[in-house]
């Protein structure tokens, strides 16, 4: 087993990565750009170096940067979390290259999944079932519109190195089409480094189901079930669980074996995902593979009582796979919801600034993945998700009621969050009836009412508050650099009329 | 006796409030003539609760406090209060603009591309401006038909959320030749 591992990555995911290595004995060492200097992700670590800038470009994406530091270290191995360099072949190669290992699938692997058009050719020769599409030159508009056509609008336009919604766009009809292409390129080109685009069939009311997979160096390739995660607001996931309501057994077992069977097509090893769309017949088409572990694989977690991350570990330095299909079953439900730095209220634009209260829900079933605490700052250059609420309870019902009260009970204050918007999507109608599809928030508005009743009830507490607190005036510039310990009460320094 | 003004939220005009105590734990707090009794406890910095004696009901709260922002988390909801501010008409949630006027920041972030030129007229829907923040592209788009009289900032610059983008000016429709 490795002595000590690198983590490629930031915010709660590094942090939740290195409390694995942890727990085996294994040193967690963190990057950090100067922007996260006092960032949790560096505390948690045993050791930690700096990359120094502030972009991405400049720091968590800096190949050369990251391996200098892991050859410095002297670690053995590299975990790349999710997003970030997570899924670059060239990135994987360079490791290997360097003697240390990816903590992830081959670069052949992700090359191939990497790649959107040639995934879909990948599992049509293994016959998964497939989205209809077109993979042809973009540029060449009189073909785009004629393929348009064919399939069908509505169409979508999707990045061929895409993930994430980064790069998509829907289009209705013909007058749409070649903005929302040039707009796909040039977010794709951001994002990615890659500009190349397709157009696919778009599917109406689809379901956006999951399947965690996992392979080893010994040929054995399993997966842990499913993962449901259609509640998407421009297409990122907001809301996951599992089981999926929409699964029958006969279903979950079909899917199940599809995931497994394009996992083997490309040899599959480590972590992965292999999304599908569920249309509202029962009818499921592979969208794409993620070759990487899952922002939500916490529900995974919850109800296999499998450690994902462990096996990571254990498959990247050789070992076989700590379980066997036949050893995996799902008990009780696991929810997620992700808390992000974002305006419900104005078109869930991100959000920034210090986060002056912070209180995290605890209790039996309720897991937080965190990557920051009371006092850090919320910058506009990553990306805005904060945390990961995770809830289990033996049934879908208990799990929502519990989630419920868990988001109730999530306070930050200092930055605007969707923490409101979520607690009132859990106890929607027509998501507790499992009644759900990516157009979800689309067709329904979660309107978050304040009571007007409670109105005196929140005055009468606001003036009490003010009244009793008489605290000095700190000034409010003085405590403006960086984190200081000082109580956040009066960093504000906006109590001198009290 | 202290009395404070809160503008809580959907209320345009600031409610006095009267708040009384002798032991920073008993209350009494005011709304005109109508009078109610407290408990009222600090837990931590930034929080506590606060109990009604007649009826044992507790509310649990937390507090922060900018300027003349209040962000009070009261039992799971959150209320953002106003202290002593009139011109309450500007309403969070509003900001999408529906006339004509300035195109402001809606986020903070990075101005990526401006897609027209001072002395331009734009139609309705039609791309004014490409933002990017936290990874996210977004299209700002003319609310109406309109002239552009300036454009006040550059690709590549940082803005701050509500920065004037492109400053706008109604025009009326051409009439049409018969």
């Amino acid at each position: 087993m490795f002595r000590r591992v690198l983590i490629a990555n930031r915010g709660e995911i590094a942090v939740r990565i290195a409390q694995t290595l942890q727990e085996m004995n294994i040193e967690a060492v963190a990057v950090y750009s100067d922007a996260d200097a006092n960032a949790k992700h560096v505390m948690v670590a045993n050791r930690a170096y700096p990359l120094g800038g502030l972009t991405p470009a400049e720091s968590y994406l800096d190949t050369e940067k990251i391996l200098n530091i892991a050859c410095k270290a002297g670690v053995d191995a590299i975990h790349p979390g999710f997003g970030f360099l997570s899924e670059k072949a060239d990135f994987a190669k360079a490791c290997k290259d360097a003697g240390i290992v990816f903590i992830g699938p081959s670069p052949d692997a992700i090359e191939v999944m990497g790649d959107k058009i040639a995934s879909k050719l990948e599992m049509q020769e293994a016959n998964v079932p497939v989205v209809p599409s077109w993979t042809g030159d973009p540029d060449d508009t009189q073909a785009l519109e004629k393929a348009a056509e064919e399939l069908g609008y509505p169409i979508l336009v999707k990045a061929a190195a895409g993930g994430g919604g980064k790069g998509m766009r829907v289009v209705q009809d013909a007058s749409e089409l070649e903005a929302a292409v040039d707009g796909a390129k040039r977010e794709a080109e951001k994002a990615f480094g890659d500009n190349r685009v397709f157009i696919e069939r778009y599917i109406t009311k689809p379901r956006h189901i999951e399947f965690q997979i996992f392979g080893d160096t010994h040929g054995n390739v399993v997966h842990l079930f499913e993962r449901e995660c259609s509640i998407q607001r421009r297409h990122q996931k907001i809301f996951e669980e599992t089981p999926s309501p929409a699964l029958t057994p006969e279903l979950r077992e079909a899917m199940g074996k599809a995931a497994v069977e394009a996992a083997k097509a490309i040899d599959y090893v480590n972590a992965g995902t292999v999304e599908f769309i569920l249309d509202d017949e029962g009818r499921f088409y592979f969208l794409e593979m993620n070759t990487r572990l899952q922002v939500e694989h916490p529900v995974t977690e919850m109800t296999t009582g499998q450690n994902l991350v462990r096996a990571q570990l254990l498959v990247a330095s050789g070992e076989p796979l700590p379980f066997k299909q036949e050893d995996l079953t799902q008990t009780g439900h696991a929810i997620e919801c992700r808390i992000y730095a974002e305006d419900p209220d104005n078109q869930f634009f991100p959000s920034t600034g210090k986060i002056a209260v912070y209180h995290e829900p605890v209790g039996p079933g309720i897991r937080v993945d965190s990557g920051i605490r009371q006092g850090d700052e919320v910058t506009i250059h990553y990306d805005p998700m904060l945390s990961k609420l995770i809830v289990w309870d033996k049934t879908r019902n208990a799990a929502l009621e519990k989630i419920r009260w868990a988001l109730k009970n999530y306070v930050i204050l200092g930055v605007t969050t969707n923490i409101g918007f979520l607690r009132d999507l859990v106890w929607h109608p027509a998501l507790r009836a499992g009644n759900i599809d990516t157009h979800f928030l689309e067709r329904h508005s979660i309107i978050s009412k304040v009571d007007e009743e409670r109105r005196e009830e929140a005055m009468a507490i606001t003036a009490m508050a003010l009244k009793s607190r008489r605290p000095v005036d700190t000034g409010a510039q003085a405590s403006e650099s960086g984190n200081t310990t000082s109580a956040p009460w009066f960093q504000a320094g906006s109590w001198r009329n009290v | 006796m202290t009395t404070y003004k809160f503008t809580p939220p959907y209320c345009d005009e600031p409610v006095p409030v009267k708040v009384d105590t002798n032991d920073n734990r008993f209350f009494e707090v005011c709304f005109e003539e109508r009078c109610s009794q407290w408990e009222f406890h600090w837990e931590n910095d930034d929080g506590g609760w606060a109990r009604n004696p007649q009826t044992g009901m507790l509310h649990k709260f937390y507090i922060y406090v900018v300027e003349e922002n209040i962000h009070l988390w009261l039992d799971g909801y959150l209320w953002h209060i106003e202290r002593e501010t009139p011109q309450a008409k500007r309403r969070q949630g509003a900001t999408g603009e529906k006339e004509v006027g300035d195109i402001t920041a809606p986020m903070p972030g990075n101005v990526l591309k401006i897609l027209v030129n001072q002395g331009d007229t734009v139609e309705p829907n039609q791309p004014l401006v490409i933002m990017e923040s936290m990874k996210m592209e977004m299209t700002l788009s003319a609310p109406a038909k309109a002239w552009v009289s300036e454009i006040t900032c550059e690709p590549g610059q940082l803005v701050e959320m509500n920065t004037v983008l492109v400053k706008m000016e109604a025009v009326k429709d051409e009439p049409v030749l018969s």
